[in-house]
């Protein structure tokens, strides 16, 4: 099982973080790959410009995108 | 008649992307910096679009000269500054000097095309695409009226000063290949708004106009946007002016399901805000007075029904189209309109600001009869803007209860049908014997099928909510959150209030009894 945590912080939610989250949350191919959680803040990593992050199994990924976000979860 | 909610809306593109860093960019900087100090606030802005775009190769456009003069553009609408005359003439910050005050500085136009950005959409074309085989029996070219098919080429053209736009070659291929090219801003407007100027580009015809905004988020080019005046109310808000906010009641869910309603007010209140209200509170005074003015117009003056006033787009629109007719559609204050005056006799100092998700109202606050009432108005997307700037994390705040007494029907104003289920129920708890039958559209083409309908007696209801955005304001162009998510969540708020009907609500003198 990969780790997924979405910031859902509103800086990381304003800028995307919400969609990513709604995506991975409902994808039927990554039913049973991936636990999904949320979190309020990385320790501020956003600040001042690399919302929105998700963390891969530990990795926290900055300007986070869904592709960047999928190709990690692949990775593994 | 409920419309279809368009598949891109409420996803995060790239168009949505550049506009919330923009916002994001001015709010941070009218946050951090003395509006006052016209130097640095100039050189400022003149940055900024070398901010939002920071590579050194193009992204979106053909260079990044272009994609920064487009920036240039938005960041002068997002400041509220006039549109200028002709293209790319002078810095960002040109006449900067007269938008820099606490107060309102738009225009009632403030829906508008970006010329720079417009890629000139083809308007109603026919084209044959690479789906086409070429086959021999080119049904196309048989059934063209106009013989607008050009046969010279391998494979068929359409000459588009012959077209005449029937759509038949496209019924006739049996590959498919030939498809209908429109522009998404035109068939966005449901006034028919929109047309072309002699270059080819996006124009607004302002006559024709209700400020809804679709065609803002219809363009995949981000190649119209509405004026903004949130730089104003930050201004306002750090000058130490007593500041209050009103609420519309499509705030619910737009942060997020993380994000409570009271986490969203406490949000509110510490960015400086006095105090914040609902403007449902505005909803329920409005199903009041508008149940009463149903009963006087419908029942005893024996006028064939009457059409819901809380959409100003709706009512201009039906204003405009149906001049004659106009008695048909409520004189009640908007909610917004109610709850800004509510405000101010309680508070008379106050400055209001009307948040929500709409930008006809904020072409709305700007008539004379309103203007001494609402003072800004903003949408939730340039709120969450300043809440970034600001650094205010609303899933970390601890959330507030309820602002003030308002129904359950009052907050389900901003969900299709909702208004129109509030009135029925203030009516019929009023006046048992009357009988309420109720219409609802949202998208203005759905609006004026259903007058026109309402108006040649072919649709029998005495009740009409018109509502112009899909889904009702929970669809409108100033939100954040995906439409049907929000529209979940107003309902179970609204659900959970206290209590139901605007009757009830104890803080209405009038209760219409």
């Amino acid at each position: 099982m990969v780790e997924v945590i979405v910031c859902v912080g509103t800086d990381c939610s304003y800028k995307g973080g919400l969609q990513i989250y709604d995506f991975l949350e409902h994808d039927p191919s990554l039913e049973g790959r991936i636990n999904l959680a949320t979190a309020k803040c990385f320790n501020r990593a956003c600040k001042p410009d690399n919302a929105p992050l998700v963390s891969v199994n530990g990795k926290i990924i900055g300007r986070a995108t869904l592709d960047k976000v999928l190709a990690a979860i692949t990775e593994g | 008649m409920k419309v279809e909610i368009p598949l891109s809306r409420g996803l995060y593109t790239d168009m949505v992307d550049i506009r919330r860093k923009v916002f994001v960019e001015i709010a941070k900087l009218f946050w951090q910096a003395d509006y006052h100090n016209l130097s640095l606030i100039k050189e400022e802005v003149g940055r900024i679009p070398y901010r939002v775009i920071n590579k050194a190769d193009p992204t979106y456009r053909c260079c990044v000269y272009r994609e920064r003069a487009i920036v240039q553009e938005r960041v002068r609408l997002a400041l509220g500054l006039p549109r200028r005359h002709g293209e790319f003439s002078g810095p960002a910050s040109e006449g900067i000097e007269q938008i820099l005050k606490p107060e309102k500085v738009r225009t009632h136009e403030i829906v508008r095309v970006i010329p720079e950005a417009c890629e000139k959409c083809p308007s109603k074309a026919f084209r044959v695409t690479s789906n086409c085989r070429q086959c021999i029996a080119h049904p196309c070219t048989l059934v063209c009226p106009a013989r607008a098919f050009d046969l010279e080429h391998h494979s068929p053209r359409i000459n588009g000063d012959k077209c005449i736009r029937c759509g038949l070659c496209e019924k006739a291929c049996p590959y498919n290949a030939i498809v209908k090219f429109d522009r998404p801003c035109a068939v966005a407007c449901g006034v028919k708004a929109i047309g072309s100027d002699q270059t080819g580009r996006a124009c607004i015809d302002y006559d024709k106009c209700v400020r809804c905004g679709m065609c803002i988020v219809a363009c995949p080019f981000g190649a119209i946007a509405d004026e903004s005046e949130f730089a104003q109310m930050i201004m306002a808000l750090r000058d130490g002016i007593p500041m209050y906010a009103i609420v519309a009641p499509a705030f619910v869910g737009q942060f997020g399901p993380f994000v409570s309603p009271g986490q969203i007010l406490a949000g509110i209140r510490r960015l400086g805000f006095r105090n914040v209200f609902e403007v449902a509170f505005g909803a329920d005074v409005a199903t009041v007075e508008e149940s009463e003015e149903w009963y006087k117009k419908v029942i005893v003056e024996k006028q064939p029904f009457l059409g819901t006033s809380c959409c100003p787009a709706w009512v201009d629109m039906a204003r405009k189209e149906f001049p004659e007719e106009a008695e048909n559609i409520s004189h009640s204050y908007t909610p917004m309109a109610t709850a800004g005056k509510r405000v101010k006799e309680r508070f008379p100092e106050a400055r209001v600001t009307f948040i929500g998700p709409c930008t006809a109202k904020k072409s709305e606050c700007l008539r004379p009869e309103l203007d001494p009432y609402i003072d800004f108005v903003i949408t939730f997307e340039e709120l969450a803007a300043i809440f970034v700037a600001a650094d205010i994390d609303l899933v970390e705040l601890a959330g507030e209860a309820e602002a003030g007494p308002v129904s359950g029907s009052g907050r389900n104003y901003a969900v299709c049908g909702g208004v129109a289920a509030a009135l029925k129920m203030q009516i019929e708890h009023h006046h048992p014997e009357a009988s309420v039958v109720v219409a609802s559209a949202d998208s203005l083409a759905d609006c004026r099928t259903m007058l026109k309908r309402a108006l040649s007696k072919e649709l029998e209801a005495n009740l009409i909510e018109g509502m112009a955005c899909p889904g009702g304001c929970v669809g409108g162009p100033g939100i954040l959150s995906p439409i049907r998510k929000a529209t979940a969540e107003i309902e179970k708020f609204s659900r959970n209030s206290s209590f139901r009907s605007a009757w009830e609500n104890p803080d209405l003198k009038d209760k219409g009894e």
